[in-house]
Formats: C-alpha cells, structure tokens, sequence
C-alpha cells in the first residue's frame, strides 16, 4: 500500500502531469463559466463587501 | 463599473496587463504606464456616477493634506490630542457617510471603496505617531491609496510591505512565479464568485422555499449564506490579490481555510486576515497598551476583555449603524471572551484534551458557531 501511494505520489510530481491536471483545471473553470453565462458579457451581481 | 464584477472588467484589465507582462519579463516596471492603468481603471470605476467621482477626488484631497500635514508636524512635535484630531478628521468621511442612512439622507459623500482607504489612512497616521513611519512622499502615499485591485474591498495591505513591494522590481523568475500565482488566483476567483457562489445564491437562498420565514429555511438559509459570503468574497480577494501579483506586488492574503477552525480565535486568524488584523494591532492592542500605561485596571484579563468588545464592537458599526451588525459584532465579543476564559481554565484543569476526536469536534462547534454568527450578519433575525 505504501510503495503504491509514493508511486501515485511520484506520478503526479512529474512536471507533466502537473501541467496537464492544472490546464484540465482551467479548462474545467472556463466550462463552468460557459456553461452558466454563455457567451454573454454577464454583469455578475456586486459584492457583498462592497456594501461596506 | 464594480471591479471584477463583469466580464467586460476582466476583458479591459487583461488587455492593459499586457505590457506590464511583457516589461515584469524583462525585469523592468514603467511607473507612467502604472499610472495611466490605474487612471483608466479608476475612470471606469467611478465615472459613471459624477457623485461618487467627485467625492473621490475631495476625499483623495483631503486625506492627502491631512497626512501630508501631519508627516510636516510630526518632524517637529508630537502632541497626543494633534493626533487624535488627525485620525478624526481622517475618519470624519466614513462616519458621515455610515450616519447618513440613519437620517435617511441622500449619501452624496460615500464612494465605492471609502471604509478600506479610510483603514488605508488612519493606518499611515498611526505609523507616523509610533515612528514607525519617518516620512512619507505624497507620490507614496498615493500610489498606497489609489492601488486599484484592492480599491473597493480591500485586502488591507501595510504601507511598509507595499512600499518595499514597489521598490523592488522582480527578477525574471521571481516575476514568472508571481503570475504563475496570480494567474491561479484569477481562476481561483471565477471558480468561488462566477461559480460557487453563484450556484448557492440562485439555486438556494433565492429559492421560494428558503425565502420563506419557517424555521428549516432559516436553518438551512444559515448554512447557505455563511458558505455564499465566503466564495463572494474569498472570489473577490482572489481576484485582487491575483492582479496585485501580475503587477509584481505581494498583496497579503484574506482568508486561509475560514471553515476548518478549531476555535474562534483561530477562526480571526483566517477569516478576513487583514481587516482582523488591523483592528487587532490599531485597535485592541493600542486600547490595551494605553491601558496598561494608565493602571486604571489591574486586572490584565478585565482589559483584554474590554479590548475585545470594544473590537468587535467597532467591527460591527463599520459594517453599518444597523441592530444585526452591532449584535453581531458583540456576539463574536462574546464568543471570543468565553473561549479566553475556557483556554485559561482547560489549562489548569486539562478538561479538554488535545487529540484527533477533540480537534474534530472543536471544528465542528466553532464551524456552527460561526455561521450562526453570519446568519445574525444577514440580517435575516431582526
């Protein structure tokens, strides 16, 4: 069990990996963001701080 | 226009970010390219309403006079009652501008951002009381003030650490690192305020259901908006702090896993860092070492108590002169005093041990502690 953890470790040390899991996350969020607005230049509402 | 509110902010602001991009590579940083984008972007904030434009402008003036009078006085003296005139006079825009609500007047004074550069100021007045601050260049303190990604809310950066910031130009590596993070942080923000946030605003507190006044909607309405302030504005820091590194500045952190607390004072510690910062160092350690100095109260737990409310009491007007946000303030007041008191009794009576079970369950109470602490917050009670 723990030669397979340091080995999923490792594998996700890998300079690559790390690149392709942080653009699958951006390209995650860009999704999101279409899926929620479109195309559209949506005017979110204000912050709450900004009350303040 | 609010920062970072719409996309068409995000498209304006990327396009000017280019060059500084480009010269932070070449490890250089033009100071008349920093003030043209800080002009366009502050036109954009606040042109569309004159009001608030020239209310800027006069509150710009008048607290650059203010502490630029005060920088030339305190080279020569340093009288208590000059520097309790100075900071109310620098606080005098903010509290009109709270006051006027009550007397439902037209607030003509109030701009988008006025609590965080009053905090910006009163700061700088403070540093130059203590000495801690020498001189202070009305270019520095301005470039302090008008930074426009942490304009409207903050975080609340120190002039000292902004100013080092400033004067230093990263090196290409350093720079690479800075929008690599900052690149992350803008995700970070589309993910909490575009998304999250997003999804608990309108597909649960805006619900019928959790509209309505029964008891399991305030209950579930608690959970709801406690997790809805955090993404707003953890979102909204990201952002402004993700900016503030692609221009090479280090702007300091809000919020540090707000929800995995193990106590109340831990809570302080990552909730809105530097707005409980500044009260905690301008407010209830200046009150506590003012009264330690006096020995008007022996008793040193009395005082830190005091320093406490007085806090909590004050954090809660700012939010506005409204019963929820005073009843708020005071309920944090109160939870902070009975966690000091149960600290200091739980180590000579070691009733509470320090494990995995105990720091599970601690998390879990301060967790609905909390966000009944936010659900007064939203007014919603009274």
């Amino acid at each position: 069990m723990g030669v397979f953890i340091k080995k999923v470790k490792a594998f996700f040390g890998l300079p690559y990996v790390h690149w392709i899991a942080r653009m699958m996350y951006y390209l995650l969020i860009l999704l999101g963001l279409l899926m929620i607005y479109g195309f559209k230049m949506t005017n979110s509402s204000a912050y709450i701080y900004n009350e303040f | 226009m609010i920062p970072y509110s719409s996309f068409y902010f995000f498209f304006i602001l990327g396009i000017l970010l280019i060059p500084i991009i480009v010269l932070g590579y070449k490890e250089k940083r033009s100071i008349i390219y920093y003030s043209f984008v800080h002009l366009v972007i502050l036109l954009l904030v606040f042109v569309s309403d004159i009001h608030q434009l020239l209310s800027f402008i006069v509150y710009i003036v008048w607290q650059s006079i203010l502490v630029q009078w005060y920088v030339s006085y305190r080279k020569e003296k340093n009288e208590s009652y000059v520097f309790y005139i100075a900071i109310l006079l620098s606080i005098m825009p903010l509290f009109v501008t709270k006051m006027l609500p009550l007397f439902e007047l037209t607030n003509l004074i109030g701009f988008l951002g006025i609590s965080y550069l009053t905090f910006k100021s009163v700061q700088m007045l403070i540093d130059l009381r203590d000495g801690a601050l020498k001189t202070l260049a009305l270019k520095e303190q301005l470039a302090f003030l008008l930074f426009f990604p942490t304009i409207s809310s903050g975080p609340i950066d120190r002039f000292k650490r902004f100013k080092k910031d400033m004067e230093t130009i990263p090196t290409k590596e350093e720079y690479r690192l800075l929008l690599y993070q900052g690149i992350n942080k803008i995700f970070l923000g589309f993910l909490y305020k575009f998304i999250i946030a997003y999804v608990i605003n309108d597909r649960v507190i805006e619900t019928p259901f959790i509209q309505g006044h029964t008891p399991l909607a305030t209950f579930i309405y608690m959970y709801a908006y406690s997790l809805y302030l955090f993404f707003d504005f953890a979102g909204y820091s990201a952002f402004a702090i993700g900016v503030s590194y692609m221009m090479g500045i280090k702007t300091p952190e809000n919020f540090n896993l707000p929800f995995i607390s193990r106590n109340i004072k831990d809570f302080w510690n990552r909730w809105h860092m530097s707005l409980s910062f500044w009260f905690r160092d301008y407010v209830y350690m200046r009150f506590v070492l003012f009264m330690t100095k006096k020995k008007w109260i022996k008793n040193r737990y009395a005082v830190s108590y005091m320093g406490y409310f007085l806090l909590f009491l004050l954090m809660g007007i700012w939010h506005g002169i409204a019963l929820h946000y005073i009843v708020y303030g005071l309920y944090h007041a109160a939870l902070i005093i009975s966690f000091d008191y149960f600290e200091r009794k739980n180590k000579q009576l070691q009733f509470w041990k320090k494990n995995k079970i105990t720091a599970i369950i601690s998390i879990i109470i301060t967790f609905h502690a909390v966000c009944f602490g936010f659900l007064i917050f939203s007014g919603r009670l009274f």
